[in-house]
């Protein structure tokens, strides 16, 4: 039997790796795997900051180039948006009367929890599009699978699709199968589902041809999910697909927040 | 070869802040740097310059580190890296016949690829999440390309910095002597 002899590191390796199993499947190593989780935390957070500081640097190289172009675009929509601006101050005051009028509930009623972005699952990324962002709250900290992930300005980046109870992570709505009740701003509120289209955009497909939406439209959460709460914005439409011998047509979205830069996300709780 | 405690508890440490460094750095580099497979190149290359036992500790204590902080089944990792520290053990004994530069990158890019091909499959069967096949898709090529080209490139400064630390892999040649 020369496969057992004394000291086969082949042999000594499954031994241990059994164990480990083992130890984890039956529960026993929990605490110290969370303990370990918790304890570097810190230096996980550290770590992704510097790897995304280089990220920043890097992109900004690349996109000097087309700084310019964006400047002129963004004086054309900063004039457009003033006058935008006065007219929603004005709907503001008119909906903050219908509100105390209605006895609506306040609008933020929902508890959150800010959490700071440790890792993107790399090492698979050839199975993936690598988008999902793990985060350093689990659900020791009240989070559940569902909730709803947004950025410091209140836009939407997606949601939590597996918890530990040290950590969290989610997949942004650019990623495959990340997919949310969303409805458009349009004249009819039209209803769907948003689903990321190769990690750079966001589609809505099957939208009945007699909706009439257009580019420009924003498009949020509609709250069908039961943990995700109305009016989160998801992004702007910036192409209409439509065929008129086709039963339906689809949306491509933009988000409106650049994804790869996020270092802290709040979750919301409903 | 290991002899006491304390180059255990050395290689045990140098090894988990690898793994930290993989898992939330170069994870957060953009797109081509953040391809990079800093484990696996390191215990390749432990394998390649010490032996097949100590890069198994490693492979243990990496995919351990990796296990318990990432969102994969427990025991992806450690058996992934084992598997693949077999295959370039097995590559080293049966094909190659030196220890030279060459060989090295023989054994890198061919870890690498297998890697790949064996984590998309044990994803692909064992996980819901991966309904897509991955020999299909763009991405999988994409990132394999990627990491063979890091870890190519990756191998020829390891073995650079080697050569100039030990004298383990210096070159030595027969001198040609003229009986004339």
């Amino acid at each position: 039997m020369k496969i057992i002899k004394k000291n086969n590191p082949i042999l000594i390796f499954l031994v241990i790796f059994g164990l480990l199993i083992f130890l984890h499947g039956i529960g026993v190593s929990r605490p110290i795997e969370n303990f370990i989780s918790n304890v570097f935390k810190p230096l996980n957070s550290h770590f992704y900051s510097w790897g995304n500081s280089f990220n920043h640097s890097y992109q900004d190289r690349a996109t000097q180039a087309s700084l310019s172009a964006q400047v002129e675009a963004l004086t054309k929509e900063v004039a457009l948006l003033t006058v935008a601006n006065s007219q929603e101050k004005e709907l503001m005051a008119e909906n903050a009367k219908l509100r105390s009028q209605l006895n609506f509930l306040a609008v933020n009623n929902f508890k959150a929890v800010a959490a700071e972005v440790i890792s993107r699952e790399s090492l698979t990324e050839g199975t993936g599009e690598g988008q999902d962002l793990i985060i350093n709250k689990g659900t020791g900290d009240g989070l559940l699978l569902g909730q709803a992930a947004v950025n410091e300005e209140g836009l939407i980046i997606g949601k939590i699709i597996e918890t530990k109870e040290t950590s969290a992570k989610i997949c942004l709505t650019t990623s495959r199968d990340c997919k949310l009740a969303a409805a458009i701003q349009n004249s009819t509120k039209t209803q769907g589902i948003t689903d990321g289209d190769l990690g750079l955009t966001i589609k809505m497909n099957y939208i009945p041809q007699l909706e009439k939406i257009a580019v420009g439209d924003t498009v949020i959460t509609s709250g069908l999910g039961d943990k995700i709460p109305r009016g989160l914005v998801i992004g702007k439409i910036i192409e209409v697909r439509n065929e008129s011998n086709e039963v339906w047509q689809d949306a491509t979205i933009e988000p409106l927040v650049n994804l790869d830069n996020l270092t802290v996300v709040t979750i919301i709780i409903l | 070869m290991l002899k006491n405690v304390w180059q255990i508890l050395i290689l045990v440490v140098a090894i988990s802040f690898l793994a930290l460094l993989q898992f939330s750095f170069v994870s957060s580099l953009p797109n081509p740097f953040r391809q990079i497979n800093l484990l696996l190149i390191i215990l390749v290359f432990i394998l390649f310059f010490l032996d097949f036992r100590v890069a198994s500790i490693s492979a243990l204590v990496a995919g351990f580190w990796l296990d318990v902080m990432s969102f994969n089944f427990f025991g992806f990792y450690i058996i992934i890296f084992f598997i693949c520290l077999l295959l370039a053990e097995w590559i080293l004994k049966n094909w190659l016949t030196n220890r030279s530069f060459y060989s090295l990158l023989v054994i890198m890019v061919s870890t690498t690829f297998f890697y790949n091909i064996l984590a998309a499959a044990v994803l692909y069967i064992f996980s819901t999440d991966y309904t897509v096949f991955f020999l299909w898709q763009k991405n999988f090529w994409l990132t394999v390309a990627y990491q063979s080209i890091w870890s190519f490139l990756l191998a020829l400064i390891l073995f650079n910095l080697a050569a100039l630390i030990s004298k383990r892999i210096k070159p030595s040649f027969l001198e040609k002597k003229s009986f004339m």
